[in-house]
């Protein structure tokens, strides 16, 4: 067996070579894409390579089949505590409270009257459009925070419920609503006072005129008699939070 | 012989991720043209060892210059409004596969030496014997 230390040595480009070949390794890894950095890296790439970056975000047939299987879990959770609550009259009691924060919090489908809001981007813009012919996250962040304050009980935007912990934010072409990408048109359903989401939203100077500057088709607004609003399918497990088990004044 | 750098090239990656050590944001960008400048080098030590003209000094010098200067010139290009660092990856890309391909012709030919001198040492054993035995023949003869 020949030492291989002593071919080493006599070879003098195998020490600096290996070397270096360990800082940039280094390197490497230190430059790869990961799910922490991507999404403050999206920004700094062109287009088509942002695109295929951003597939590996959310693996979305897992995910919907994922959100089904939620949906499923939720509904039969519903069912076996009202199955529970024909226990006793105590029960029911406590049941109908925990119904009540479930509405609350956004775990349970909602119906009833409301407003259709509808926000698409201009499509007379030509190919090179302004920044006020596009629907922005802002703005859908915007219309939904005015549907709240005018006393919306429940929204969502295309489909995706929005809770106390959701966040809409902008995913190069496309818009996040909790890691759910949607797209134009958006339809935000809001179930509430039927005319005062309609005349807070329309009023002057308020959201639709200031939406509606470059084109008047980008946004319209409708009064809707029964309007369903899905639950919210997301995480509801808390990692870092706690509920303190004495309660201060 | 070449499975040392790559060995370490493992060892390197490993280092980072187990200290977690990422870039963020437009400097990943930079570090990532950094890389390539970095790759190139390390792949051009190989050949100039293949060559027999290593020198150390070129080497580690090229390494941290060219680095640097891929950095440098991908975050001026950013500066002042041009996609430099395309031309940076441009540049180094043609080099590694300029490298790349020149380091395997020499491979390449040190396989097909290797195999041919096997041929010839087993040929000339064989003859080596052949002679021998006739050798040892005509030996016998002579004595009787």
């Amino acid at each position: 067996m020949v030492n291989p230390f002593v071919k080493i040595n006599n070879e003098k480009w195998v020490i600096p070579v290996s070397g270096l070949s360990m800082i940039l390794g280094f390197m490497f890894v230190a430059a790869w894409l990961t799910n922490d950095n991507r999404l403050n890296r999206l920004g700094f790439m062109s287009g088509d390579q942002r695109g295929r970056v951003q597939e590996n975000v959310v693996d979305l047939v897992t995910y919907q089949r994922l959100q089904q299987e939620v949906d499923m879990l939720r509904k039969k959770e519903s069912n076996l505590e009202q199955a529970v609550a024909h226990g006793s009259v105590g029960s029911q009691a406590l049941n109908e409270q925990l119904q009540d924060a479930k509405v609350m919090a956004g775990l349970t489908e909602l119906e009833g009257p409301g407003v259709k809001v509808t926000l698409r981007d201009n499509t007379k813009a030509g190919p090179f459009p302004k920044d006020s012919d596009l629907i922005h996250d802002v703005d859908l962040l915007r219309v939904t925070n005015e549907l709240f304050a005018a006393g919306a009980e429940a929204v969502s935007v295309n489909g995706e419920r929005l809770v106390s912990t959701s966040s809409i934010r902008c995913a190069g072409p496309t818009i996040l609503i909790d890691d759910v990408k949607v797209a134009s048109p958006f339809v935000v359903l809001a179930i509430g006072n039927q005319s005062v989401l309609y005349s807070s939203f329309t009023m002057n100077g308020g959201m639709m005129t200031e939406l509606a500057s470059a084109s008047p088709t980008m946004v319209s607004i409708s009064k809707e008699d029964n309007i369903r609003i899905p639950a919210y399918l997301g995480v509801t497990t808390t990692k870092t939070a706690k509920v303190p088990k004495v309660t201060t004044k | 012989m070449i499975l040392i750098p790559i060995a370490c090239l493992m060892i390197g990656a490993l280092i980072a991720l187990v200290l977690r050590f990422h870039a963020d944001g437009s400097a990943a960008q930079y570090f990532a043209v950094a890389c390539l400048a970095g790759l190139d080098t390390v792949l051009g030590g190989i050949r100039s060892a293949h060559e027999n003209k290593f020198q150390n000094d070129v080497f580690l010098t090229g390494f941290f210059t060219n680095t640097i200067i891929a950095f440098i010139i991908a975050w001026l290009g950013d500066q002042i409004g041009i996609n430099l660092y395309v031309v940076v990856a441009l540049v180094f890309g043609m080099r590694i596969f300029n490298n790349l391909s020149i380091i395997r012709r020499y491979v390449l030919q040190n396989y097909i030496d290797l195999v041919s001198r096997h041929k010839r040492k087993r040929q000339e054993a064989e003859a080596q014997k052949e002679s021998s035995q006739t050798g040892a023949l005509s030996a016998a003869e002579g004595v009787e």
